[in-house]
């Protein structure tokens, strides 16, 4: 191998390219440009796709300009978004620490970083990430509403408070921020001062349909159900997509067993792109409201396989299938599946109670087939 | 007198004289030659012949022959001593000029001293002792009265006129035949005419003329004698004045002249007197103002062209005379008759003297311009004489010299008399001279003449066009400096005369302006180091400035600043340049200035350097107002702003530069760079002035410190910086400035506005004890009571939310005076619910919301439909029912039978009376007391049916009969749980589709799922959602 390469770069020495030394034509390397224009054409062609919400395409496109360009940092880290949103945060994750890597000052990639790696539970790595990203970019809002963010979610409130102002002061139109000061307030079991900046940055833009809805709930929690109701309707008719606002008044019409208004609102909700468990869990509940039973637990089924943590849905469940279709053996799979997923209830739990009730009632009911 | 005038005829007259008289009259009457000898070679010769002589005679014996030899000799010694006598004076001569070109050192040269004047008056000495040896030894030589003649002539010649006339007599007396008799009585008669005895001169003259026809001499002789003495008796009878006499004799001579003219032998000397005596007869037409004749004599006597020069004579004459007025007419005839010839421009310069002597400027004025225009090149007389360069230069210079002298002369005489004419002619003269001889060499003089004369006139226009030909004539001329001084002094003053200002509003000069404006640039650059250049520069400098040319202006301000950067004036020019320089709003150009400034030499002055730094501050300031901060972004202009502030910070700028940094921080978001601005500028601009130079502290300049500029930046920033603090979400902050501003500015422009914010902070952040103080404040300092009303609104609410109930039902009947009509029922409706709220009984409210439902019914129709007159006669119609509602409630169906069934229907008529009662409430519109309107009509059908059902059972029933009477009981109170629950419903399906989703929508779904058991599942509480994007991956693409 050795030799082959001396070889060639004699050949070279007499005359590159071939044909003068052998007289045969060879082919020629791309010139730079047509690689330029190759590489050019591929991360158009990712971003077009990433523009088109076509994450598998640009998928593939951003592995195949990272293959050819591993130095490209916003391709990488654009992959990394990719990556996100097709769900794997830890090779995402890992996009992000490599495109920080290739421009350690770009706070950008700073923030995607930390963001995914909040997303991976990792908050704790999140935060001192974004914290080095602070350092180095102290007037970055997006890492400032993310610290804050962070810090909130890491009980901190009060240092959320102090990140959130500091957005503010930076870029007083980041009604984020806002949002993020307002949950903070509540944390601290302050909801005026949550209220108040609410009404404050809303004075400045009414429009802020996500304004709304925080002020809304910060208003629900002081117990004033029409005031909040009216912000979330303000919210929705400024943003009539605007998913969490068509959720609470959901919610709201829920609580006060409003079930066609409510059905309606989780509609609009699933309609404008929410597939929380609240939306499919509201929208099942409303259903019960109506007594329409499968209806309600095809929909609770839903919000379960999204929330399979929330037990409570299992409870739902059962209580659904027993009373609104009387299918005592759904409900009885329900209620045992939540037993199990509540251990610690007691032993005289209503649910166990009613566990028993059930099975007594199945082992005393004679069976079709032999009766 | 007349002898005068002879003498002048014969020798006075100078190099500038008539052409007859370049030579002397030196015509030879006398017998004996006078001239002496002075060629070398024939002295020489004289003197071998003295020795040859002298030892032929010693060798001789004495004899006749010996006093022939003696006349020889002293004839010799006689021409010797002549001959060394004349080459002494002209070693005299030399040795005296250089004496006195060596400055007169040493002893003053003498005649007597000089070798030849001895060796002459030694041979004179010979040549008279042989005269004297001749007579004394030979009685009988036949020469004696030649001898004798001589020796009289040289006795006389040498001074010795006594001895001399003596021997003239001896001769008469002795030789009255002789030959020299006619000779020697014209000598006589020549000694008479110089001794001025007329009578004994014309006696001798007139023997001359006898003798010299009576004695036999040679003819020639006798002419030359004759026509001598006639002439010179034509003399003796003008200096008696006896002018026609004399003219008589000399036309004589000339008769006699023209008479031996013709003959062929005519001597020289014959033909001179004629001409002298043509000549001299001049001067007596003159004496006789025989002008007609003279022109009439000399033109018939000469023929036209021979008489011109006898003409100019009698002009001449007549000027000599003083008789100006027939000099000018002679000489105006002789030019009008001759206007071509060559002595014409003299004649018309004459003719302007003559005038001058008379005082008569108009005539001068005209004679002057005639001369130029008839004689200067180019003129007729020009072009006749073309083939006579000589003449014409001549003419030329003539005119140029004359018209110079006639000029210089008339400013002499101006300035004598300091008469206004006087100085006019010499200007016209001037004027006259420069148009035709620009280049001469009086030129340049001349002009600058005229134009002191034009300026002491006080034509000034004329004036500074005069100077400016002066200075552009010569700028490093002997006048420049004086005449570019002048000159703008003259188009000042044309300026002061005429107002020939151009309009401030123009940017374009007058003509004079620009005259005077360049006049003082020229002077400036003749004269850079005179003193007056400074108050000169500053003069264009202030025309330009009036016409807001300030570029002009600038350049000559500089260059004063510059030159002379000492001068008082430097700083007046640095402050008009600043000032220019704002007035144009070039502050960028300014700065630039005004630093460069700080580097010259005028800033070495402690005040322009003060005023040198307030500049650069004032103008850095302005250049980012005006100049830098249109063109960026409002951060920039922060920045701008602030840069500005870190490099003045003592600068009276600073606050209002902190101030501007704050507001176009806050301008581009950027909460975070601006609050600091107005937090030094609250804080720090208020602190007292450092107690020691040393103290590295801001604080507010002096001139500001206590000034209402400052004041007002102050409280400005504190409202702008509660305000932002208000916008960031940190109420608390903002409520911190707006209650610092209050306080600190109670008198501000703001000073409501930051109550009333502050109060409404506060109310929010549910701080209402200090937001009802601050309410009160408001309202007490509240400039506009109109303004305040929706603070007392407010103040009521904070009222309520401190359950001050009964302050609040005062706050509020306050408002039912003050309040509009509109809000009056409002303010009542809030008074009685306070008074509700503090405990009242709904009996003793009764009446109140009753009045109120009448108040709310008198309404008009657009008052009534308000939000918050829904609320009050929704609230009237229903606390109105609320005392009913609970007696009813309280009634309880107990008792005997007949009892109950007494109760039962007093209870269901009044809850018939009710239901109508909520009914009306529903009709008020208000959907509130709507909803709690059905829910008490279902409550007191659902307590109507719990009280019927639940009543006791009689005692006289049996056990068996009593669970009969209850289950009748309770099928008939059946149908009243089903109007419960019918009202429960339409109470949930009003708030359901009102969305009130309150308590009473609450408590009717509940007793409405209590009557139907089922009718809603069990509630289920959702959590409200939020957003939280700051963990969702974006969708649209990052970029770096």
């Amino acid at each position: 191998m050795k030799r082959i390469v001396l070889l060639a770069s004699v050949i070279c020495a007499v005359g590159c390219g071939g044909s003068a030394a052998t007289g045969e034509l060879t082919r020629r390397a791309p010139a730079a440009g047509a690689a330029v224009d190759s590489t050019s054409r591929l991360e158009k062609s990712a971003f077009d796709a990433m523009q088109a919400e076509d994450w598998s395409s640009a998928d593939k496109s951003f592995a195949e300009l990272r293959r050819i360009d591993p130095r490209n940092a916003n391709a990488v880290s654009n992959h990394g978004v990719v990556l996100e949103h097709l769900g794997d945060l830890d090779t995402a994750r890992a996009a992000h620490a490599e495109a920080r890597r290739l421009e350690p000052d770009n706070a950008e990639f700073v923030l995607a970083e930390s963001r995914v790696t909040a997303r991976s539970g990792d908050t704790e790595r999140a935060l001192a990430l974004v914290e080095a990203g602070l350092d180095r970019s102290p007037d970055h809002v997006g890492l400032r509403l993310l610290n804050a963010a962070l810090l909130r979610e890491s009980g901190k409130p009060e240092l959320a408070v102090a990140s959130a102002q500091r957005a503010l002061l930076r870029a007083p139109t980041t009604y984020r921020a806002v949002a993020i000061l307002a949950r903070s307030y509540i944390d601290l079991d302050q909801p005026m001062q949550a209220a108040t900046v609410l009404r404050a940055a809303l004075a400045e833009a009414p429009d802020e349909a996500s304004l709304r809805v925080e002020l809304g709930r910060v208003l629900e929690s002081r117990g004033d159900t029409i005031e909040a109701l009216g912000q979330f309707e303000r919210a929705v008719q400024i943003d009539d997509t605007y998913a969490s606002g068509w959720t609470n008044i959901g919610a709201l019409a829920l609580r006060f067993r409003d079930y066609t208004k409510a059905l309606d609102a989780y509609r609009r909700a699933r309609e404008s792109g929410a597939s929380t468990c609240e939306a499919w869990a509201g929208t099942g509940y409303a259903y019960e409201g109506l007594s329409e039973g499968e209806l309600a637990i095809e929909n609770l089924e839903q919000a379960l396989e999204r929330c399979p943590a929330d037990t409570e849905l299992l409870y739902s469940l059962g209580t659904v299938a027993m009373t609104l279709l009387g299918d005592q053996e759904r409900a009885l799979g329900y209620f045992e599946r939540y037993v199990r997923a509540r251990p610690e209830l007691a032993g005289d739990h209503p649910v166990r109670m009613t566990i028993e009730a059930l099975k007594s009632n199945r082992e005393n009911a004679e069976p079709q087939e032999s009766r | 007198m007349g002898r005068m005038l002879f003498l002048v005829a014969f020798f006075a007259i100078g190099p500038s004289a008539h052409a007859e008289d370049a030579a002397p009259a030196e015509f030879a009457w006398r017998n004996r030659p006078l001239e002496a000898d002075m060629d070398e070679r024939a002295s020489k010769k004289r003197d071998e012949a003295i020795v040859k002589l002298t030892r032929l005679i010693d060798s001789l014996d004495d004899g006749p022959e010996s006093a022939d030899l003696y006349f020889r000799l002293s004839e010799l010694h006689w021409a010797k001593s002549r001959s060394q006598r004349l080459r002494a004076m002209e070693g005299w001569d030399r040795a005296l000029d250089a004496w006195h070109e060596s400055g007169a050192k040493g002893s003053e040269p003498k005649l007597e001293d000089r070798r030849r004047y001895r060796d002459s008056e030694f041979e004179k000495a010979k040549a008279l002792g042989l005269y004297r040896t001749i007579l004394d030894l030979y009685p009988d030589y036949e020469r004696r009265d030649e001898v004798l003649y001589n020796l009289a002539s040289a006795l006389y010649e040498s001074g010795n006129s006594a001895d001399g006339v003596k021997a003239f007599w001896k001769l008469l007396k002795t030789a009255p035949r002789s030959r020299f008799v006619p000779d020697t009585w014209l000598e006589l008669g020549e000694h008479f005419f110089e001794a001025y005895r007329l009578g004994d001169a014309r006696k001798a003259y007139q023997r001359a003329i006898d003798t010299s026809q009576e004695l036999e001499a040679d003819r020639d002789d006798k002419a030359r004698v004759y026509s001598y003495a006639l002439y010179k008796l034509a003399w003796v009878e003008f200096n008696a004045e006896r002018y026609s006499t004399a003219l008589e004799h000399l036309k004589s001579v000339v008769d006699y002249a023209k008479v031996e003219r013709s003959r062929a032998m005519a001597k020289r000397d014959r033909i001179q007197l004629y001409e002298e005596s043509l000549g001299d007869m001049a001067a007596v037409f003159a004496y006789l103002d025989a002008t007609d004749d003279a022109f009439e004599f000399y033109r018939r006597e000469l023929g036209d062209a021979n008489a011109y020069p006898y003409l100019l004579r009698l002009a001449r004459k007549y000027h000599e005379a003083g008789k100006y007025r027939a000099e000018i007419k002679t000489l105006e005839r002789v030019n009008s008759a001759y206007p071509t010839a060559p002595q014409a421009p003299a004649n018309q310069v004459a003719i302007v003297a003559a005038h001058t002597e008379l005082d008569n400027s108009e005539a001068v004025r005209t004679g002057a311009r005639r001369l130029v225009d008839l004689y200067a090149p180019d003129s007729p007389w020009w072009r006749a004489n073309q083939d006579d360069s000589a003449v014409q230069r001549e003419a030329y210079g003539l005119v140029e010299a004359e018209l110079a002298k006639l000029a210089l002369a008339q400013h002499e005489i101006a300035q004598t008399t300091k008469l206004e004419a006087n100085y006019e002619l010499a200007s016209t003269l001037y004027q006259e001279y420069l148009s035709k001889f620009a280049d001469s060499e009086n030129a340049y003089r001349f002009g600058f003449f005229r134009a002191e004369i034009l300026f002491d006139l006080g034509r000034f226009d004329a004036a500074a066009r005069a100077y400016r030909d002066v200075v552009d004539a010569d700028q490093d001329g002997e006048y420049a400096k004086s005449a570019a001084y002048t000159e703008l002094l003259a188009w000042e003053e044309v300026l002061a005369e005429t107002d020939a200002r151009a309009s401030s509003t123009t940017a374009t000069l007058s003509s004079v302006e620009q005259n005077l404006v360049t006049a003082c640039d020229r002077y400036v650059r003749i004269a850079p180091d005179d003193e007056e250049t400074v108050k000169v520069r500053m003069k264009a400098a202030r025309i330009f400035a009036d016409h807001e040319r300030f570029d002009d202006a600038r350049s000559r301000w500089n260059e004063l600043i510059g030159n002379h950067p000492r001068d008082p004036l430097a700083s007046v020019a640095m402050r008009a340049s600043f000032e220019s320089f704002a007035s144009e709003k070039r502050w960028g150009e300014l700065r630039e200035y005004a630093s460069k400034l700080r580097s010259q030499d005028i800033a070495e002055d402690k005040r322009a350097a003060s005023s040198i730094q307030k500049t650069i501050e004032a103008a850095s300031f302005n250049e980012i107002l005006h100049e830098r901060e249109p063109k960026v972004e409002p951060k920039e202009a922060g920045e701008l702003y602030r840069a500005f502030t870190q490099a003045h910070p003592e600068s009276s700028y600073a606050p209002q530069a902190l101030f501007n940094a704050m507001l176009r921080y806050r301008e581009a978001q950027r909460f975070d760079l601006a609050i600091p601005m107005g937090t030094e500028l609250v804080d720090t601009y208020n602190r007292p002035p450092p107690s020691r130079p040393t103290q590295a502290r801001k604080s507010a300049p002096a001139e500001l410190r206590k000034s209402e500029d400052l004041a007002s930046l102050r409280a400005k920033s504190m409202f702008v910086l509660a305000s932002m603090y208000g916008a960031a979400a940190q109420p608390t902050e903002a409520i911190s400035w707006y209650l610092r501003y209050a306080n600190e500015f109670p008198r501000g422009e703001e000073r409501d506005d930051s109550l009333y914010n502050g109060a409404v902070l506060l109310q929010e952040m549910g701080e209402y004890e200090r937001a009802r103080k601050v309410l009160e404040k408001y309202l007490e300092l509240a400039s506009s009571q109109a303004e305040a009303e929706p603070a007392r609104w407010r103040l009521g609410e904070v009222l309520e939310k401190l359950e001050q109930w009964k302050a609040a039902e005062r706050h509020y009947r306050g408002l039912v005076l003050s309040a509009p009509a509109g809000g009056k029922l409002c303010a009542r409706y809030r008074a009685h619910n306070a008074r509700r709220l503090g405990g009242a009984s709904a009996q003793e409210l009764r009446a109140e919301w009753e009045a109120l439902a009448s108040q709310w019914q008198s309404l008009p129709d657009s008052d009534r439909s308000a939000p918050c007159s829904q609320d009050a006669i929704g609230a009237a119609a229903f606390y109105a029912l609320d005392a009913d509602y609970r007696g009813v409630i309280a009634m309880k169906l107990v008792g005997s039978e007949r009892e109950v069934s007494r109760r039962l229907v007093a209870k269901l008529n009044r809850v018939n009376v009710l239901q109508r009662g909520y009914v009306e409430v529903l009709s008020t519109g208000s959907g509130e007391y709507g909803v709690a309107a059905l829910y008490r009509v279902g409550r007191l059908y659902q307590d109507l049916a719990e009280n019927l059902s639940e009543s006791t059972c009689p005692g006289r029933l049996t056990d068996e009969q009593c669970m009969m009477y209850e289950a009748e009981l309770l099928e008939q109170a059946r149908p009243l749980e089903a109007k419960a629950a019918d009202a429960f419903n339409k109470a949930v399906m009003k708030g359901f589709e009102l969305r009130l989703y309150n308590d009473w929508l609450r408590k009717s779904v509940s007793a409405l799922n209590v009557l139907e058991p089922g009718r809603f599942p069990p509630e289920r509480e959702l959590e409200l959602v939020s957003d939280n994007p700051e963990l969702q991956a974006p969708t649209a693409r990052l970029d770096r």
